[in-house]
């Protein structure tokens, strides 16, 4: 019987998007100066570095036992086959309760760390999905101008592993855009930081693993949770509010890029286009030799994944609107997977820098970039 | 590298009770694991710090 169900669910993959089922085409960038060159090696030198601290810290991931192999199998059945279209959940609750726990005054405005009830119910309730308190509320830090007017609120989506404010604040150019007259909200995504469920041994653990049931619901509760603080800021505020995201930040941003069509602006940052690009990357070193078998093959990891891959979707918002961000030298997340997006998308406005995952060199000229675009945007 | 290992096997897991074992390597594994990738974001930072300095587009 249980090979029967798996020959079933075999069959079903050939309803993936040709672009999940194989690899990802070869990405055809614009030359790269040879000035730039040698900042991408660098910074390619440094993602091999980290994803060797990757592979130690996540050691027994990359090796799970069979009865973990047996459970990611099954996580994975309620989501094979799935229209996409109907994942996400369209109708959603008026925000229920906003907390405010601090605020701190800075130069020409002031930042305020709110609290918002998630109210998310999930799709499939299995019994891998983690009842957390932790999780239960959408933590954000608001960065607001009191001075003046703002041109728009900035929705900032931190990577896998982060959710430390400070932090992604830094990494996210928080300030930057502050200064240009946007709004931010460094938005905590689940299972992230002040989220972590207390069992936790890191920020982010209970959202990626091989369980593929929890991850679809992690990433569709991280579009849900962000799309309550987009309309609550937006009806606060009168004022337009976009996305951007950096990783799976940009993994997420990208998903909302093809559900909510009036987002101001979709600013995606090395994304991702499955999920499995972090794995695939800690298994590629040492060209795989010293990674134990995974539990699901790559199909399988991809058609349990479909639900929510950008690549299923179409783009929603108006292509103007969207500006791609690709790294050369990215060993974390192959600058191949930005490349697919931004295929996908029509091609839309693109950049490709110099430098990798961990290490954005020409950030002074990439934000000139995304400043540029936003100023196209005619958001005054 | 194999030094530091077969020190760390014969002075630090010897020591510990069996059970405490998975644990205790798991623990060990993520805090080192950690480590290097907070060392190699840090040298980014560095980097780009020094690069912001020097260039301006």
């Amino acid at each position: 019987m249980a090979s029967m169900t798996r020959a079933v669910d075999l069959a079903r993959l050939d309803d993936a998007p040709p672009a999940l089922a194989d690899e990802l085409a070869p990405a055809l960038l614009p030359a790269e100066s040879w000035v730039e060159s040698p900042l991408t090696w660098i910074g390619g030198a440094l993602d091999r570095i980290a994803l060797r601290g990757m592979r130690l810290a996540f050691a027994s991931v990359l090796h799970p036992t069979p009865a973990e192999c047996e459970a990611a199998r099954h996580s994975a059945q309620p989501y094979i086959g799935v229209d996409p279209q109907h994942f996400f959940a369209r109708d959603v609750p008026p925000v229920a309760t906003m907390r405010l726990l601090r605020r701190h005054a800075i130069a020409g405005g002031e930042v305020v760390t709110r609290e918002l009830a998630t109210q998310y119910v999930p799709f499939h309730r299995g019994g891998s999905w983690p009842t957390s308190a932790e999780n239960d509320r959408v933590v954000f830090e608001h960065w607001m101008h009191r001075d003046r007017t703002p041109r728009a609120t900035l929705i900032a989506l931190h990577g896998f592993a982060m959710g430390t404010t400070w932090l992604d604040a830094h990494v996210l150019m928080a300030a930057q855009w502050f200064a240009r007259g946007f709004d931010v909200a460094l938005v905590t995504l689940p299972f992230h930081g002040p989220r972590s469920p207390r069992s936790a041994r890191y920020s982010g653990e209970l959202f990626a693993s091989w369980d593929v049931g929890r991850t679809n619901e992690a990433v569709r509760q991280a579009v849900f949770d962000a799309d309550l603080v987009r309309r609550w800021i937006a009806a606060e505020t009168g004022r337009p509010v976009g996305v951007l995201g950096l990783s799976l930040g940009g993994y997420v941003a990208s998903v909302m890029a093809s559900l909510y069509e009036d987002l101001a602006f979709v600013i995606p940052l090395v994304p991702p286009v499955t999920l499995d690009a972090l794995a695939a990357s800690l298994r590629a070193l040492n060209g795989g030799s010293d990674a134990a078998a995974p539990p699901l093959s790559l199909a399988e990891v991809r058609a349990g994944y479909a639900v929510h891959c950008p690549l299923s979707h179409a783009l929603a918002v108006p292509r103007e609107r969207v500006l791609i961000v690709g790294a050369r030298g990215d060993y974390i997340v192959p600058v191949e997977h930005a490349y697919a997006l931004w295929r996908h998308w029509g091609e839309p406005a693109a950049h490709w820098y110099s430098g990798s995952h961990v290490a954005p060199f020409r950030r002074a000229r990439l934000i000139a970039r995304v400043a540029e675009h936003l100023d196209g945007l005619a958001l005054d | 590298m194999h030094a530091l290992t077969a020190i760390v096997s014969e002075h630090v897991w010897a020591t510990l009770p069996a059970w405490s074992m998975p644990f205790a390597r798991e623990t060990a594994e993520l805090a080192a694991g950690m480590s290097i990738v907070a060392l190699a974001f840090a040298v980014a930072q560095l980097l780009l710090f020094f690069e912001e300095l020097w260039w301006r587009p």
